[in-house]
């Protein structure tokens, strides 16, 4: 190992004149450098008389390097800064490396135990649950033990996750008789997420009103996960309520998905068709887009007359949003009006509205978007015109032939291709 | 404190900071290496040191951050765990497979991806030209027939000769054309893909069934999202039924045990390093998720290039930020895509040069990135890395190892100067390993053997002796034919796939 003096605090400061005193002394020894590196320099060098002070320039000059002269110890040490520093850095690595080894060592050692505890409270708890389920009571329940509780309530929720009716109400009968659920309030006011998510998972499942208020404070947190799972929560506990003070937030959200809210929003259908509806008209004009996708994805039959000045709007965004909602024939004179349209994604959403409420009239106007010079504009064209009740499938080679328009006529065979193949 | 304790501790400070001191310091000690000589040689020494120390200490940093994800995401395991369903509102994708030359595998590939799990997909195999009956099978085996070639040409590719349709599953298609390259063949198939989601896969790949899930899963939170890249893991070892993997193993060659171990260090959390700070340049052309409008507006593939999957990323980051439009490049950790390592030294020496050459090719067509004021994370942080640490990386690496050993010999070094060199980069070369290994048990524990964790814990230590060094110099002869525009090719894999089971 390298012989480094440790540093020993100086009993009086060191000025900063003292120390360019030394550097300037430093300087006029230069000769010495000149004729290398030779041990008796150094040596003589160390024997410069200097401040009595212990400084870091003295312990650096007690280092002494030579490959010709000294001892083994003596030649393997580190006179240079870098190489100190270097070697240090190795050591370092070295040292966080076993460290890290050992941690590996640790953390599969603790896996090894929750896998053992997580197969001990299978080993009790699946057969109870699964008699549960089944409908047959159990008298009297063993108690859970709090080491198993974490374990025990991820297999609950995922069973709960899998079933309904009579059997969810008895597992949630079961949790309660074990009190699950105050084991579920304290997890939430945890630090530990996983177990925050459990206890806001295991309430909505009990929808337990006594969390309101925690639940709450989680919806508007700022954490994705937490908060959509505090609002299936509170939907699943008390919908109206939950519906009424979060949709404004659901619609602003852009964190949450949308698929996700799809989920959330399906467990009370028809309130939240209303929340919808009375939040479209007032909602930010940025979260527009959001709201009508989000009304879409519920099959919500948004308002004519909401519709019709959303399709108005001079956000193409909005009209899109709008258009894809659209599924009333009373909206079909403002869906034509849009049919020729200088944004193509307008024009292509036109024709897939005016296959869902079109009537015969329009066909014309679809066999004009045959050619369009937008390709997709013409495939969602040809689609319409063949799958749709509009015509036959007599009618549609007819119209092929009598189609002139090439790229019209290659998308119809597309089109038609399509339909075969499924 | 008592004034005197205050007084030295702000000399002490002081002292540290007191530039024109350590200044004389240094002119001082300069001559402490013993090294007879110029001061050329001394300044190289200190740059080699300090080139080791700053690239393993940045991996560690990026290893840092991909814990830091890690734990975070974790904690969300439970949710994972649920049952999952399906909306019907998740985004279709199309996955495109180019072909070359697949005849003997094709077949199975394609019958383990038609039976991924997800809402709704469709698959276009490109046949690029092959030399052997990959077609014949492909129409034999899915009862192909011609199908109307209406498509859009967004991207210029060489002549489409058939599109086909299969009679037997109506989600598969197959695109027959004239060879261009799998940058070409994936063009033309973003060209005949439906739909807005579109995912690259090697026609090797083994995929697991919610691999799609999986690697969708960023796309839901928001259009910013314009990729995302899956992770690849060594299959070698590892069972495969019914192209799914059943079992994960390690392999029993040592260089594919090299490359494991390589994986988890520098392509898996590496990676993920940079994806949490949206700086991810390379996206696996073995499994990656693209927008496919985003893809199409920035050109495509590049078809003159070796490396196009890193050439498409960096390309993209380049082309959003010059935009000025927000964006996200996301890497998912979970492992969803399996393939097999070379493991023969002339099939891993032509992908190491290979990946080279797409590295060298990648950069430099996309230098601007670098010096945009926007640049951000992707421009100002993980461009200047690539190119210092990786491209130029093995230049001096090599360089250094040779020079060191060159100038002890000759007596320039000191031995404990080469002795030091050789233990730093050694030593953080098997803490960055081992810190690898830290995050794979922290986040999957793919190898759940006492015995497995052993294995990988030597070849941990083994592969900083010598498996890095070859690998350094397999991508410098890389860099040098970059240099010298020799002409790329992809050479032959030898598959050995013993793993793999008969469907």
């Amino acid at each position: 190992m390298p012989t480094v003096a440790r540093a020993t605090l100086p009993s009086t400061a060191v000025t900063r004149t003292r120390r360019y005193d030394l550097c300037a002394r430093r300087r006029s020894d230069q000769s010495q450098h000149a004729r290398g590196w030779s041990g008796a320099g150094r040596a003589a060098l160390a024997r410069t008389p200097l401040d009595d002070s212990v400084t870091p320039l003295a312990i650096l000059d007690k280092r002494i390097s030579t490959t010709s002269a000294g001892s083994i110890l003596e030649s393997i040490t580190l006179s240079d800064p870098f190489l100190w520093i270097a070697f240090w850095t190795g050591t370092a690595a070295l040292c966080l490396a076993v460290v890290l080894a050992i941690a590996i060592i640790a953390m599969r050692a603790a896996l090894a135990r929750q896998r053992n505890t997580a197969d001990l409270v299978d080993w009790i708890w699946m057969p109870l649950l699964a008699r549960i389920i089944a409908g047959d009571p159990i008298e009297p329940l063993p108690s859970l033990r709090p080491g198993e509780s974490f374990l025990f309530l991820r297999v609950w929720i995922h069973l709960q996750a899998s079933i309904r009716g009579d059997a969810a109400l008895a597992l949630n009968e079961m949790a309660v008789r074990l009190g699950c659920d105050r084991v579920a309030r304290q997890y939430l006011l945890s630090r530990n997420r996983s177990r925050q998510l459990v206890g806001v998972l295991v309430l909505g499942y009990l929808r337990s009103a006594d969390a309101w208020p925690v639940l709450l404070h989680l919806f508007h947190g700022a954490d994705s996960a937490t908060s959509l799972l505090a609002l299936w929560a509170m939907v699943r506990t008390d919908p109206g309520t939950a519906l009424k003070h979060a949709m404004r937030h659901i619609l602003a959200r852009e964190d949450w998905p949308l698929m996700r809210l799809v989920t959330i929003l399906a467990e009370a259908p028809e309130l939240c068709s209303e929340a919808v509806t009375r939040a479209v008209p007032l909602v930010d004009p940025a979260h527009l887009p959001r709201a009508l996708s989000l009304a879409e994805a519920l099959q919500i039959a948004l308002p004519p007359r909401l519709l019709a000045e959303m399709l108005r709007n001079e956000s193409i965004d909005v009209r899109l949003s709008a258009l894809r909602v659209v599924a009333t024939p009373d909206l079909l004179p403002v869906v034509r009006s849009l049919a020729d349209h200088p944004d193509w994604r307008v024009r292509l959403q036109v024709s897939k509205a005016i296959g869902r409420i079109g009537d015969e009239s329009d066909l014309t106007r679809l066999q004009k978007m045959l050619g369009d010079p937008e390709w997709w504009v013409r495939y969602r064209a040809a689609q319409v015109i063949t799958h749709s009740l509009l015509l036959n499938l007599e009618e549609v080679r007819e119209l092929y032939y009598a189609t002139d328009d090439r790229f019209g006529k290659a998308m119809l065979e597309t089109a038609i291709a399509e339909g075969t193949a499924r | 404190m008592d004034e005197s304790t205050l007084e030295n501790l702000l000399a002490w400070l002081g002292l540290v900071i007191d530039i024109p001191y350590w200044a004389a310091v240094w002119r001082q000690y300069r001559g402490s290496f013993n090294i007879q000589g110029s001061e050329l040689i001394r300044g190289f020494t200190f740059f080699i040191l300090a080139y080791f120390v700053l690239l393993n200490l940045c991996y560690l940093a990026l290893n840092l951050m991909s814990l830091v994800t890690l734990y975070w995401r974790r904690h969300e395991q439970i949710l994972d765990e649920l049952p999952q369903v399906y909306t019907g509102l998740e985004q279709p994708i199309t996955i495109v497979v180019p072909a070359y030359n697949e005849e003997l595998t094709i077949a199975s590939s394609i019958r383990s991806m038609l039976q991924l799990s997800y809402s709704e997909f469709e698959i276009v195999v490109v046949n690029d030209g092959s030399g052997d009956g990959t077609i014949d099978v492909l129409i034999r085996e899915f009862a192909l027939i011609p199908f109307p070639r209406a498509y859009p040409m967004r991207i210029l590719t060489k002549p489409v000769l058939e599109v086909y349709q299969s009679t037997l599953h109506p989600n598969l298609r197959v695109v027959n054309k004239a060879n261009g390259g799998k940058g070409d063949a994936l063009n033309a198939g973003i060209n005949v893909a439906r739909y807005p989601l579109f995912c690259a896969v090697d026609a090797d790949s083994v995929l697991q069934r919610d691999s799609l899930q999986l690697v969708v899963k960023p796309f839901r939170y928001g259009p910013d999202v314009i990729a995302t890249g899956g992770t690849v893991r060594v299959a070698n070892g590892c069972e495969v039924s019914g192209g799914f993997l059943t079992r994960v193993g390690l392999p029993s060659s040592p260089l594919a045990l090299f490359q494991v171990v390589e994986y988890l260090r520098a392509f898996l959390f590496g990676r993920m390093g940079w994806s949490t700070i949206n700086a991810l340049l390379i996206v696996s052309g073995a499994f990656g998720v693209f927008r496919k409008d985003v893809v199409i507006e920035a050109g495509g593939y590049r078809t003159n290039t070796i490396g196009e999957d890193m050439e498409l990323v960096v390309r993209l980051h380049r082309m959003m930020r010059e935009r000025r439009r927000k964006y996200r490049i996301v890497f998912v950790p979970e492992p969803i895509c399996w393939t097999e390592a070379p493991e023969d030294l002339k099939t891993l020496r032509n992908q190491r040069i290979r990946w080279q050459r797409g590295l060298s090719e990648s950069l430099v067509s996309n230098w601007r990135l670098m010096f945009r004021l926007n640049g951000g994370a992707a421009g100002h942080l993980a461009f200047p890395f690539m190119l210092v640490f990786e491209w130029l990386g093995p230049l001096i690496e090599l360089g250094g190892y040779v020079f060191m050993t060159l100038a002890f010999f000759s007596g320039y070094v000191s031995w404990y100067a080469f002795a030091v060199f050789l233990f730093v980069a050694v030593g953080l070369g098997i803490l960055l390993s081992i810190s690898g290994l830290l995050l794979e048990e922290l986040a999957f524990h793919l190898y759940p053997k006492r015995r497995q964790l052993l294995v990988l814990g030597l070849f941990m230590i083994l592969e900083n002796i010598g498996y890095r060094q070859i690998n350094s110099y397999w991508r410098l002869v890389g860099l040098c034919q970059w240099a010298a525009q020799k002409e790329a090719a992809w050479g032959e894999m030898k598959r050995k796939g013993v793993w793999q089971r008969e469907i």
